[in-house]
């Protein structure tokens, strides 16, 4: 069983702020899916391997080629910045002090 | 009879100048302001850039320019699939204000062909949820019952093509969001083997099993989309390019996997389905019992498998780059604060079963114990795949639902793409077409492929669809 605590940890790791609302709510729904889940410890997997992916072979990557975008591209990647100074990002500090 | 290709007879009235392309347009925006009031499929519309850019095949018709099959056609997409300088908000009020800078493949791919846009269309919140109720901006009406949900998460682009707003559209499926919707709706909807679509430009909700697919009133219109959209691309390293060749049989074998029709599925559904058998025999197709043991797994696999991508995939939206941030006082107090208020309910559920299921001393007994049930589930269909071409199921267990009836409980809403989770899961082409209505509420049936068969596929569905009609 998940309790209120260990939801509200949860969201401190998916870097979300958890609301009252959601403390309380979100403890029973996240224990009814999970119960459900558990079903899985019944399949009869024996040895077979897991499926982590359907990517076809890793030999035939493609050439790292320098391209450069122009301007009214990359422009218009910037332009969705929340916050920018001149051709920058701005944040705040990414380290502390 | 064959059923009508809208696409092909625009084409050809276009090209033959009995109708312009701008007429067209037109009249695809004139439906869409009378009706889109009530069903509220799209998200944006964009009437003045898709009336010039039928002018402009207009002019090169008047220069007696040979015209490709989608010149000239108008589309819709489903907004979390991105077109250059357009808005994409995925239905999240993260990216409410986002403005796309480069065109996704497909987008690129239909623009060359000379295809419109139209706009975009109304999706549950990044693709997670069965009815639309999950979009931010409010949910999409079922066309054939406005009370009543579209299906999702491509609810917008279903009901865009049901109602005559489009005459073909574009949506995306991880567990069944274009052929859930294209039942609920009553037209056709096609989910491509993972690998056939280039992924490059639609965001990533759970990128094993995301893919690209086509909305149409036929399974040729269907096709015809999938035809231009699919094929290698460098951008998406799990594309392919694949040589098909459709085998001439005298008889096409298909598998009745016992499991699909069993408890939990309304019987009006079965009976109309069970129906359907005895038209298509007439037409070269033999039906057979099989099994798919392990199938009642797919959904709680799913339910590992898709959040755990999810939490990973939906961490870039983080109030640093992309149009949304909320205040704070640290870069900390940015993310938590942004994403709390820009992510909805049903999208930070998902992000905390996916962190539970990936953090220490989880992950084998949830994430790799899902992964292993994969291997099962698809080893199950290359079994029964050994001794027919196809296989028929339900696409969806229930009648298109009220509003609100199934938005409490979650498990009840995610039982909704219990026939479609597992076709992801196996990385399997698979097709949705109308079956027949209970009440005037449409339903599909679904057909599933061997992987990269998708032509073989689509080929049964048209015969059975002709078989229907």
């Amino acid at each position: 069983m998940l309790n209120r605590d260990e939801v509200e940890h949860l969201f401190e790791l998916a870097r979300i702020k958890a609301s009252d609302e959601e403390l309380e709510k979100l403890p029973g729904e996240l224990d009814s899916i999970l119960a459900y889940a558990h079903k899985l410890s019944d399949a009869p997997i024996g040895d077979i391997p897991p499926t982590l992916s359907f990517a076809p072979s890793l030999k035939e990557l493609r050439r790292d080629v320098e391209t450069t975008p122009p301007e009214s591209d990359t422009e218009m990647l910037r332009s969705s910045f929340p916050e920018r100074e001149g051709r920058f990002l701005r944040t705040k500090k990414v380290f502390g002090e | 009879m064959p059923v009508l290709s809208i696409i092909r007879d625009l084409h050809e009235k276009i090209e033959t100048k009995k109708i312009s392309a701008r007429e067209v347009v037109d009249s695809c925006l004139k439906t869409l302001e009378e009706k889109d009031q009530n069903i509220s499929a799209f998200l944006h519309v964009f009437d003045s850039r898709a009336r010039e850019d039928a002018e402009r095949v207009d002019a090169k018709i008047a220069k007696g320019g040979a015209l490709g099959l989608l010149e000239g056609i108008p589309l819709a997409v489903k907004d979390n699939i991105l077109i250059k300088g357009e808005r994409a908000t995925a239905a999240s009020r993260i990216l409410a204000e986002y403005t796309a800078a480069y065109d996704a493949h497909v987008v690129e791919k239909l623009k060359k062909e000379g295809s419109i846009f139209l706009g975009k269309t109304n999706l549950d919140e990044f693709a997670m949820g069965s009815s639309t109720e999950n979009s931010a901006f409010g949910p999409t009406k079922n066309p054939h019952d406005i009370s009543r949900v579209p299906g999702g998460s491509s609810g917008g682009s279903a009901a865009a093509v049901a109602s005559g707003m489009a005459p073909g559209a574009l949506g995306s499926d991880t567990g069944g969001s274009i052929r859930q919707p294209a039942s609920f709706c009553g037209v056709v909807g096609f989910k491509p083997s993972y690998g056939r679509v280039s992924r490059s430009g639609l965001m990533a909700m759970a990128s094993s099993l995301d893919q690209i697919g086509t909305f149409g009133n036929s399974v040729e219109d269907a096709e015809i989309l999938f035809r231009a959209i699919e094929g290698r691309d460098p951008l998406d390293m799990t594309s392919v390019e694949v040589k098909e060749e459709v085998p001439i049989k005298n008889e096409y074998r298909i598998g009745v996997p016992e499991e699909f029709f069993a408890s939990g599925l309304d019987p009006r559904i079965k009976t109309i389905i069970e129906k359907t058998y005895t038209k298509a025999e007439g037409h070269g197709f033999r039906f057979v019992p099989v099994h798919l043991p392990n199938a009642s797994y797919a959904l709680a696999c799913y339910y590992i498998i898709m959040p755990a991508e999810v939490s990973s995939n939906l961490a870039r939206f983080d109030g640093i780059r992309y149009s949304s941030r909320a205040g704070g006082d640290t870069l900390f107090d940015i993310y938590k604060n942004t994403r709390e208020e820009g992510f909805g309910h049903e999208v930070k559920r998902r992000i905390a079963i996916g962190t539970y299921v990936l953090s220490h001393g989880y992950y084998d007994a949830y994430y790799l114990q899902a992964q292993r049930v994969r291997s099962l589930i698809a080893k199950d269909f290359e079994e029964v795949f050994k001794k027919v071409d196809v296989i028929i199921t339900p696409t969806a267990p229930n009648l298109p639902f009220k509003f609100g009836e199934k938005t409490e409980n979650p498990l009840s809403m995610y039982l909704e793409d219990v026939y479609t989770v597992p076709v992801n899961l196996a990385g399997l082409p698979a097709i949705s077409i109308p079956a027949g209505a209970v009440d005037a509420l449409p339903i599909g049936v679904q057909f599933i492929g061997k992987r990269f068969h998708d032509y073989e596929l689509l080929w049964c569905a048209r015969q059975y669809e002709t078989a229907l009609s």
